[in-house]
């Protein structure tokens, strides 16, 4: 292995960051030399003072891994529950059940998937854009702690009867609000730092911006969504909190209303918003294979050298249409529980298809560099593949979803009779689709997609972020678990979802009789399809786990100042 | 593995770019925008359909005594502190120590007074938060988050002001009261749909 990079130019010390400089190579000096001569800080106080966004990258990658192993043995138990019969086998309850299901959504979202993209951006990106660090170094830092606690909060809470369900015990319920704001405020800060540093900190080969290389591209995009989803998620979890803080709450803190506010983070469009750094993942994958296969190394910049003129053109044609897809993805406007009508709103249904248009779209220009200059074919493009494929895959189900309403949008168009008579009757089966479990499967496809970029993601740039490989094999078989397991699991809950299986399970017993029971023989077999599919997804990720752990061991992890040499190691 | 055994990383980069914390705290201003205008969104709609479902019912508690005296006194204190805020930061970027502190402090004062006025206002309304009316949790949201919002901008204000006294480079002065500043109009600016969207509106 190799890893090169030119040291610093001579750089104008910042004063205000100084672990920026300290966490340098480089001839920088003035307060550098300075707070050289200080002892550095050593073990957990090093740890809690870090500005160097390696560190941090490796925290979060961490921490979202164990949190990410978490939530998916909740998912295997939750699709376990569903599996032989229409009573509650598992948990202790009908209210149980729900609370582990609030807490799996919960988890998937803000402990896992998005922890995970931001933590392979503030060790990658910098790197990547030939920036020092991080633009803000003690954000970065706040934010990680501040979203670890509040994750740690989250999960108490939990415990002591508390999450978005009706009858838990209110200061636990408050618990729980407080810790989904201080996540969200947390990860706002860390999308703030990501934005700060592609804009603030890249070398002077991206003067132009959308120079920079893909993954830096998506997760400025990306970060630029989240940064204006998170303040809406938190401005919906205040109204709750303080509703609940009365003696009777009114309307928003009433435990059947509280998960429902904040359902649209798992709903189509917002999922897609989470997912972004998908596309950007597979474009440094393609581009760097590329180069691997042409003779250069595999760089994540543009580089005359290596990719042609066309080449550039179509890189800047597959930026501009990515950054499309940040524009359709934003869901913070579509809360069914304030607009009960949002499913039927032109700008949802379009959106959906927007979705799968914008990433054919993307598809096209990738094409093309791949068939003018083949890419060599690694286990870490086809696991960028696979989650380029499975969240063309969320779209299609998204659009699946929508059909009825297009077709019935459409309608309006025609006075024929018969025509219209076909198509209501071609539509009916999809008219019937909201709040069922097909809404579980966009979420899952695009989530997935998501954790199957981190892992292309991580085996890709493991020399940078862990200063050691990841073992490839692995990478591929998790990939491989991973996608079999996301196939089964959405397959079969679109298919449950056409059959009435509700997405939501019942939050009580009441609940559960007013419902009826729906199970079938189609539902059944199709829910313990899902099963198995969980059961390879958890499989899949602890695999991850275990090769991350593995290199993760004191032993193999560099120091330090081991990690910043590591940057100028010819 | 050989795909990524060789990975060379982009060349050293420029200079600090400057106006870093304006950029950043641009962001941040654009999120607590946000995060208040999800808070209109829901006040706006659930009134709506409030008004709608029930013509002739009265949205804000009759038990309630919103009044506007107070509220419209927190537009003027606020329309002041933009003008010497304005004046901190043509004092910092002019580099002059002296007026910096005396805007600041004026500024900062008329920050207080805005959380004295919200506080006035809270006893004033005897809006009962648990008293089974829809606006009420709202109305203590909406305003709850403005002083949260004043005493950031306050503790923002109060920070960039210490480091001019502190002997460093002025020009980074500059740039964090221009940061600070812009994050006090946006309170402002919330603070005005606050007035028109519920106190004046009601």
């Amino acid at each position: 292995m190799t890893i090169t990079q030119q040291p610093p130019a001579n750089l104008e010390a910042d004063a205000s960051q100084p672990e920026e400089v300290s966490a340098s190579p480089g001839p920088a000096k003035s307060p550098a030399a300075s707070a050289a001569a200080q002892p550095a800080p050593r073990g957990i106080a090093a740890l809690l003072s870090t500005g160097d966004s390696v560190l941090l990258g490796r925290l979060w990658i961490f921490f979202g891994i164990a949190f990410g192993a978490f939530t998916f043995i909740i998912g295997m138990l939750l699709g376990a529950e569903r599996v032989g019969s229409a009573g509650i086998d598992i948990f202790s309850g009908h209210r149980s059940h729900f609370q582990f299901f609030t807490l799996y959504r919960v988890c998937l979202v803000l402990l896992c998937v998005v922890p995970l993209f931001i933590g392979l951006a503030t060790a990658v990106v910098p790197k990547q854009i030939g920036a020092r660090s991080v633009a803000y170094p003690r954000l970065a830092a706040a934010a990680f702690y501040t979203w670890l606690v509040a994750a740690c909060i989250l999960l108490a809470s939990w415990g002591i009867d508390g999450g978005l369900v009706p009858g838990g015990q209110q200061e636990a319920t408050e618990l729980s609000l407080l810790s989904i704001g201080l996540l969200a405020i947390a990860l706002t800060a860390a999308a703030i730092t990501i934005i700060g540093t592609v804009i603030l900190q890249r070398s002077e080969q991206f003067q132009w911006l959308p120079h920079v290389p893909f993954f830096s591209w998506g997760m400025l995009v990306a970060s630029g969504i989240w940064v204006v989803s998170f303040p809406v998620l938190l401005a919906d979890v205040v109204v709750m909190w303080v509703d609940a803080r009365g003696a009777t709450a009114v309307r928003y803190g009433v435990g059947e209303n509280l998960f429902a506010q904040i359902a649209w983070i798992f709903d189509q469009q917002q999922v897609f918003a989470w997912s972004l750094p998908v596309l950007g993942i597979m474009g440094d994958a393609l581009v760097g294979n590329i180069r691997a296969n042409t003779g250069g190394s595999p760089r994540f910049m543009p580089d005359p050298e290596y990719i042609s003129p066309v080449q550039g053109r179509t890189q800047g044609t597959a930026k501009f249409v990515l950054s499309l897809m940040g524009i359709v993805a934003f869901g913070g406007a579509l809360n069914g529980f304030y607009t009960p009508g949002y499913a039927s709103s032109p700008v949802f249904v379009v959106a959906a298809f927007g979705v799968v248009l914008i990433i054919l779209a993307l598809a096209r220009p990738w094409a093309q560099m791949a068939k003018s200059q083949p890419p060599r074919i690694t286990p870490q493009l086809a696991i960028a593949l696979m989650g380029f494929l499975l969240l063309l895959g969320a779209g299609v189900l998204a659009s699946i979803r929508n059909l009825g309403r297009l077709v019935g949008g459409l309608r309006i168009f025609s006075d024929d009779a018969n025509w219209l008579d076909n198509i209501n009757s071609f539509t009916s089966p999809f008219d019937n689709l909201a709040g069922t479990t097909a809404v579980s499967a966009v979420l899952h496809a695009a989530l997935l997609a998501a954790l199957l970029s981190i892992i292309a993601g991580l085996y890709m740039w493991s020399p940078v972020i862990f200063g050691k490989k990841l073992a490839s094999p692995v990478g591929a078989l998790s990939g491989l678990l991973i996608l079999g397991g996301t196939l089964l699991y959405c397959v079969s809950e679109l298919v449950s979802g056409f059959l009435g299986q509700m997405d939501r399970p019942a939050a009580s017993a009441a609940e559960s009789v007013v419902r009826g029971t729906y199970l079938g023989s189609g539902i059944e077999a199709a829910n313990t399809v899902s099963f198995l599919g969980t059961i390879a997804i958890l499989a899949g990720f602890l695999f991850v786990a275990l090769n991350l752990l593995a290199v993760l061991r004191p032993a193999s992890v560099p120091a330090r100042s081991d990690a910043a040499s590591l940057n100028l190691s010819a | 593995m050989n795909d990524t055994s060789a990975i060379t990383f982009a060349p050293a980069p420029l200079p600090a770019r400057k106006r870093n914390m304006l950029v950043g705290a641009g962001f941040a201003t654009g999120a607590s925008v946000v995060y208040f205008g999800a808070l209109f969104g829901i006040y706006f709609s659930e009134r709506a359909d409030f008004n709608n479902l029930n013509p002739g019912g009265s949205w804000i508690p009759s038990t309630a005594d919103l009044q506007l005296t107070a509220p419209s006194m927190i537009v003027w204190t606020l329309l002041l502190s933009v003008i010497t805020m304005q004046w901190a930061v043509n004092a910092a970027a002019r580099e002059d120590r002296r007026h910096l502190l005396m805007a600041a402090v004026v500024t900062g004062v008329f920050g207080i007074a805005t959380i004295n006025q919200m506080a006035f206002i809270f006893i004033q309304m005897g809006l009962e938060v648990d008293g089974g009316s829809l606006a009420a949790p709202l109305i203590y949201a909406i305003c709850g988050s403005f002083i949260a919002m004043v005493a950031a901008a306050l503790i923002f204000l109060v920070l960039v002001t210490l480091r001019s006294l502190d002997g460093q480079g002025m020009r980074r002065v500059a740039d964090g009261m221009s940061a600070a500043a812009m994050y006090w109009y946006a309170m402002v600016f919330v603070y005005v749909v606050i007035w028109l969207g519920i106190f004046v509106t009601k």
